[in-house]
């Protein structure tokens, strides 16, 4: 005898994730979930954006997922702003049920929160955490064919942040194929090129959150932010 | 890499169907569609899922899995369309949804069959 089920396996993470999305909701929070390879830079991009949207009179913080230590915390509280560091020991990505145990630990929602993912490019894409943006952040050195090898990563993603853009001339990457075989996936996907160790860019990915927070409160949209930052010319754009 | 997480939770959810439709019988199959993008490869879902099953009432089912390529639909104008294109092909528009191939489902589950019912 047959019996038709049909269900989403991740179901229950997928409810717990919906319910997160409302509380985040109810509190005007920005919620980013962040996505990339071990040492792709999400920890730095963090370290540059905090100050940047605290000048803004936005209140940040951050929930950082590792397998182990807690050494990416020490760097955001240093950084300004508060954090609770999830140790996975082991496991390979966050699922909505670690975040809201994080949540308890953090007190009152800020108006940004980021939650930083485990260091892996393809298991937390099949978890939602409740975010309202997903962003992939991809470093140069890592190569330009990973959005063709990795996509669901990059499906998912709402943007895409190619990285550490100094080390360009060191390395053969070739933004147009890793920007058309993300976009191939994800058509609607923001690209921002940034570079942490000079601060290139991160004051248009900067714009673009603080414009993604207030489209999704009703409130004007600054001027001036737009999601094709890579065509603008610029240090590493001649 | 996280194919076991699948796995548990698809034992889960199969065995909640069966206590509810079919009381104390045998569950021989599950009909199981993985979304291509889903992060899951169904070699090692298969594997993972006989871990799972053992000890329960699914130990030794089939697992039939039929693979759902990505799908997007124009939030414009309503044309479907698979990946491999920047835009909808019908307007060009670029703010599309993905309708299909990112999760994992159960379908359905075969039990034996109880007594008093035709063999199928």
């Amino acid at each position: 005898m047959k019996i038709v089920v049909v269900r989403n396996v991740l179901g229950d993470n997928e409810r717990r994730a919906a319910r997160l999305r409302k509380k985040f909701a109810a509190a005007r929070s920005l919620v980013v979930n962040l996505l990339g390879s071990p040492g792709a830079g999400k920890t730095a991009l963090l370290e540059r954006l905090i100050p940047m949207l605290r000048r803004r009179r936005l209140s940040v913080a951050v929930i950082e997922g590792d397998i182990a230590t807690s050494y990416d915390a020490e760097r955001i509280e240093k950084a300004g702003a508060p954090a609770v560091q999830i140790t996975t020991r082991g496991v390979c990505h966050l699922d909505a049920a670690m975040v809201g145990a994080a949540l308890r630990k953090l007190g009152a929602l800020p108006d940004v929160l980021f939650i930083e993912n485990v260091g892996n490019l393809v298991c937390p894409a099949a978890f939602a955490l409740g975010e309202s943006e997903r962003l992939v952040v991809l470093s140069v050195p890592e190569g330009d064919d990973k959005p063709e090898k990795y996509p669901e990563a990059f499906a998912g993603a709402s943007a895409l942040v190619i990285n550490k853009l100094d080390l360009g001339a060191h390395c053969k990457f070739n933004k147009a194929r890793a920007v058309l075989a993300a976009r191939s996936v994800n058509p609607a996907l923001a690209v921002f090129e940034t570079s942490c160790a000079d601060g290139f860019g991160l004051g248009e990915l900067a714009e673009w959150l603080i414009g993604r927070r207030a489209a999704a409160l009703g409130l004007r949209r600054p001027a001036g932010t737009g999601p094709l930052a890579s065509r603008r010319p610029g240090r590493y754009n001649p | 890499m996280h194919e076991l997480t699948f796995a548990e939770e698809l034992v889960r959810a199969a065995l909640a169907a069966a206590r509810q439709n079919a009381p104390g019988r045998r569950v021989t199959a599950l009909e199981v569609e993985v979304g291509e993008f889903s992060t899951v490869l169904p070699e090692l879902l298969s594997g993972a899922f006989a871990i799972a099953a053992q000890g329960t009432a699914l130990a030794g089912a089939a697992l039939r899995i039929r693979q759902v390529p990505l799908a997007f639909a124009c939030r414009a104008c309503g044309r479907r369309f698979g990946a491999g294109l920047t835009a909808c092909p019908a307007c060009g528009a670029s703010d599309v949804e993905i309708t299909a191939g990112r999760h994992v489902n159960l379908l359905a589950i075969e039990v034996q069959d109880g007594p008093g019912e035709e063999p199928r």
